[in-house]
């Protein structure tokens, strides 16, 4: 009889468990506003102004045909944009869910874009909220626009779905330029201070064509506030350094209205540090593949000694770029949005310690050496330009 | 829970009674029969066998005088027995008048059949007389004499439907179970391979035979084998499953601890691995003992098949088979816990699909599964010209219906019929309802708590597969407890020519299977000189 009861008592109990907690945090797919772009301003007033855009499930869109048939008329035109002003973003954030009818639903929320004024007064308030709330997702891709965010936001891009999925995309597309939440935090948080964001430009209307988001270059972060934007050219610049080379194309005039084009293909650049006698020192170890695309010179780069000089040329070429945005950041900016710091701390731990309060005052007198090495791998389908027989 | 308690008592006692009462019956026909050794007056055989036969319209009592002198009885049951050989073979000459002396030995040396055996008592004549064979019973002698010459309509050897292949042997056990002892028999032909015979049913009287191969198959096991059938007690059986629930190491397991097959070559192979088989006169699907789980997802197939074939096909299986129970579980928890972990577009379109749905997702999924679970069994219920219309309404109207009708949503049907599609890859149609009845609870502890809901459960069943056993074999071995050497048939399937040593169940006895090194290659000796 003991027994039984006690057979009876191991089978109600998981069942009392499962069915008392009922739906613990059980929620639809239906009771959800799902967010997939937020942008975040500051207004005149000193208030943070929270924009999300959230995709609109109408019911008039469900295909009533079944599955078979994908109705055509799905794409962009299905969000919404809710906007609502906080002294907080946590508190805008609430204010958020007191306007919508469904839950907040952050965990689909892809873009964060922050406004060109609430940059400049300084990010890391919202970062805070950010990276301590475990809805947001951490692989968010963040930029800066130089307008208000919600104005990009109001944006529907027509090929691809949303804003948002635009922005991304374009971000990954151009290699380097992917950041993420979590990126920024650890650039923000890390031992240079110093982080560089995507920027956001609206190309405006044309005569057929609508407005539309494009990534205008990098907002340079010192201390979690915006203090100066670099164009694209720049932006390359940073890149050779931060080993995060785009697969471009570089073009080389070597006599006038005369062009010689490589595409990078893939390349590696390393960070070597060293510290003698105080005097800190980099040698960035840049090697990069290259073949020619386009060639309307009057050499013939299938001979090997004309690729010698292209190599050097194109050496040179990349170390102006390099050189003139390493000015920048050294004399201008004065912030090390190379992370400079961590290197020399992973080599030098002890040095570092001592000389981190300093660190400031160090990175603008840090000597970097470059050893460019871009090796031309092939010319291209054809050797000598077949069109212009002069070529020797 | 007192009623509830008293009710079960209540049940429990009541089945005791009856079993006591069963046995009370059984001894009286035992102690009657056993007494009753053949006198050697045939009026009072007679007397006796038609007693017992009363009221029995098939049994033929055919009386007759051996050579005008002696005064005979052939007792037989029509339908059971091949009247015309007995017509022949036994009646022809023993009326003939040239038997000098009608006594036991010259009548027996007389009669042209191959299998006589000797009849003792009344005991001994049922049996025969059950079993088809006709019983000759004579006057002024104390034996009787049975002749092999039973013979009853049975189907022929057919491909077993249940189990069809491509490639490998199409035949398939049948109803008659010497036909399946012979079938065994020219897969074995081995002296070692024995087939043991027990009788049980008080009323069916079923045979049953135990094979096994003497000198792979452990004693121990054979021993554990009779031990738990002689413990069986019961009026009737009529399939192999009654023997299977009432000798299986868990009765409350959802999981089959012996195998089932209707083919002869599958059970041939677990011969060779040191396996019973056991087969059940009446009963076309034998049972292998012992398994594990890994038997009940490999089809003879990957055996037939090259092993690169073989190999893939085991992991598609695997992988389907989680699917099969984890399939809409999953999917019912990442859309009411875990939104965050689907693809953003996938998200918004699963997302618009159910817009309109009125039900939860897990009402929406058990009610779908429900659904399919009717429809398959409808399916296989109906004659076959029928069962094609259930299919096709089931899966063209409801299907289609009833996301128009906004009842279900699209994403929903296509993870039921996936997963529906993966319980029928199971190559055991026995381990593909074992899987469907558990994808339910999975499915609730989903939609309560989630991927910690279906962690648990996994959990929960992963425990009950390692404290099973199949006849003292683990039933997740030799996964758990590891034995890198059976991996090869389990993980993959190893080529001919690696397998090397027999598996599990032969308990190191005789486990080298073939001569090492036999992998073909070019003799190069030879191409030399």
């Amino acid at each position: 009889m003991l027994k039984r009861m006690k057979g009876v008592a191991l089978l109600a109990l998981p069942l009392a468990m499962l069915i008392l907690t009922g739906c613990w945090d059980s929620i639809e797919v239906n009771d959800l506003a799902i967010i997939t772009a937020t942008g975040l301003d500051l207004t005149e007033d000193q208030q943070l102004e929270l924009s999300v855009k959230i995709y609109l499930i109408s019911p008039s869109d469900v295909d009533q045909s079944g599955s078979m048939s994908e109705s055509g008329n799905n794409g962009n035109g299905k969000s919404v944009i809710r906007s609502v002003r906080g002294k907080s973003i946590a508190q805008a954030a609430s204010k958020l869910q007191q306007i919508l009818t469904r839950q907040v639903f952050w965990g689909q929320a892809e873009v964060f874009i922050f406004g060109a004024e609430l940059a400049k007064h300084g990010l890391n308030d919202v970062m805070d909220y950010l990276t301590r709330q475990p809805t947001i997702r951490e692989r968010a891709n963040v930029f800066i626009s130089e307008t208000t965010a919600k104005e990009v936001l109001e944006l529907n891009p027509p090929i691809e779905r949303s804003v948002a999925d635009a922005l991304r995309e374009m971000a990954r597309l151009q290699t380097g330029l992917d950041t993420t939440v979590l990126d920024l935090a650890q650039m923000m948080s890390g031992r240079s201070r110093a982080a560089i964001i995507p920027t956001v430009e609206i190309l405006s209307e044309d005569d057929d064509q609508e407005p539309f988001p494009q990534i205008s270059g990098l907002a340079i972060i010192k201390n979690g506030a915006m203090i100066d934007q670099v164009d694209e050219v720049n932006t390359t610049g940073i890149m050779w350094l931060r080993n995060k080379i785009k697969q471009t194309a570089l073009t080389l005039e070597p006599a006038p209205d005369q062009h010689v084009s490589v595409q990078l293909l893939r390349g590696h650049s390393e960070l070597i540090p060293s510290i003698v006698n105080d005097r800190w020192e980099i040698t960035a170890r840049i090697e990069t593949l290259a073949e020619i695309i386009e060639n309307t010179t009057d050499r013939d780069y299938s001979i090997p000694d004309h690729i010698a000089q292209l190599k050097t040329d194109l050496a040179d070429h990349v170390n102006q770029h390099i050189i003139h945005t390493l000015e920048l950041a050294q004399q201008t900016w004065k912030v090390d949005i190379y992370q400079f710091a961590d290197v020399f701390y992973r080599a030098y731990p002890k040095v570092w310690a001592r000389s981190k309060d300093r660190w400031e005052e160090i990175f603008p007198e840090v000597e970097v050496k470059l050893e460019t090495n871009i090796i031309v791998r092939r010319p291209g389908m054809t050797g000598k330009n077949i069109f212009k027989p002069g070529q020797r | 829970m007192r009623t509830v308690s008293r009710l079960l008592s209540q049940l429990l006692n009541s089945g005791r009674r009856r079993s006591e009462h069963m046995t009370r019956i059984e001894q009286q026909w035992h102690d009657q029969l056993d007494q009753a050794k053949l006198s050697d007056e045939l009026e009072l055989n007679i007397e006796r066998l038609k007693a017992i036969y009363a009221d029995c319209s098939d049994v033929i009592f055919h009386e007759f005088v051996i050579s005008e002198r002696m005064r005979a009885m052939l007792i037989y049951i029509e339908g059971l027995t091949n009247i015309e050989e007995v017509d022949r073979h036994v009646l022809a000459p023993l009326q003939r008048d040239s038997l000098q002396e009608p006594i036991l030995p010259n009548i027996r040396r007389t009669i042209p059949v191959s299998s006589i055996k000797p009849v003792e008592s009344i005991r001994d004549a049922i049996e025969e007389i059950c079993t088809g064979n006709p019983v000759l019973l004579m006057d002024k002698e104390q034996q009787g004499l049975s002749f092999g010459l039973s013979q009853w309509e049975k189907r022929s050897i057919e491909e077993p439907t249940a189990e069809s292949v491509l490639k490998g042997p199409r035949e398939g056990f049948i109803e008659s179970l010497r036909t399946n002892t012979a079938l065994l028999r020219r897969k074995v032909q081995t002296p070692n391979l024995k087939i043991r015979a027990i009788r049980t049913g008080t009323y069916s009287r079923t045979t049953i035979a135990i094979t096994y191969i003497e000198g792979i198959a452990s004693p121990a096991l054979v021993d554990e084998m009779m031990r738990r059938l002689q413990r069986i007690e019961i009026d009737g059986i009529l399939e192999s499953t009654y023997i299977e629930e009432l000798i299986e190491d868990n009765p409350y397991s959802l999981f089959p601890q012996l195998l089932s097959t209707e083919r002869p070559d599958v059970a041939a192979s677990y011969l060779l691995e040191g396996c019973i088989v056991l087969l059940v006169d009446g009963s076309p699907s034998v049972r292998i003992a012992p398994i594990t789980i890994y038997s009940l997802l490999q089809s003879p197939e990957d055996y037939y098949e090259r092993y690169f074939i073989g190999s893939a096909i085991r992991w598609l299986r695997y992988l389907f088979f989680a699917i099969s129970l984890l399939g809409p579980s999953l999917y019912v928890a990442v859309l009411t816990f875990h939104q965050e972990m689907i693809p953003t577009p996938l998200l918004l379109t699963m997302a618009r699909s159910r817009e309109q749905i009125p039900f939860p997702a897990l009402i929406e999924a058990l009610l779908m599964e429900t659904m399919f679970e009717a429809l398959r069994e409808a399916g296989a219920r109906l004659p076959k010209q029928i069962g094609s219309a259930v299919s096709i309404v089931g899966a063209l109207v409801i299907g289609q219906a009833a996301i128009s009708a906004g009842i279900v949503s699209s994403p929903m049907v296509m993870v039921v019929a996936i997963t529906g599609i993966a319980s029928f890859m199971a190559p055991r149609f026995n381990v593909g309802v074992t899987v469907r009845l558990l994808r339910f609870p999975m499915m609730l502890l989903a939609g309560f708590l989630g991927f910690l809901g279906i962690i648990l459960g996994i959990i929960v069943i992963l425990n009950h597969l390692l404290t099973l056993r199949s006849f003292g074999v683990p039933y997740m071995s030799p996964l758990a407890p590891m034995r890198g050497r059976d991996l090869k048939d389990v993980l993959i399937r190893a080529p001919r020519w690696m397998m090397n040593t027999r598996p599990h169940a032969a308990e190191n006895r005789n486990l080298r299977r073939q001569e090492p090194n036999i992998r073909p290659h070019p003799d190069i000796e030879n191409e030399r000189t």
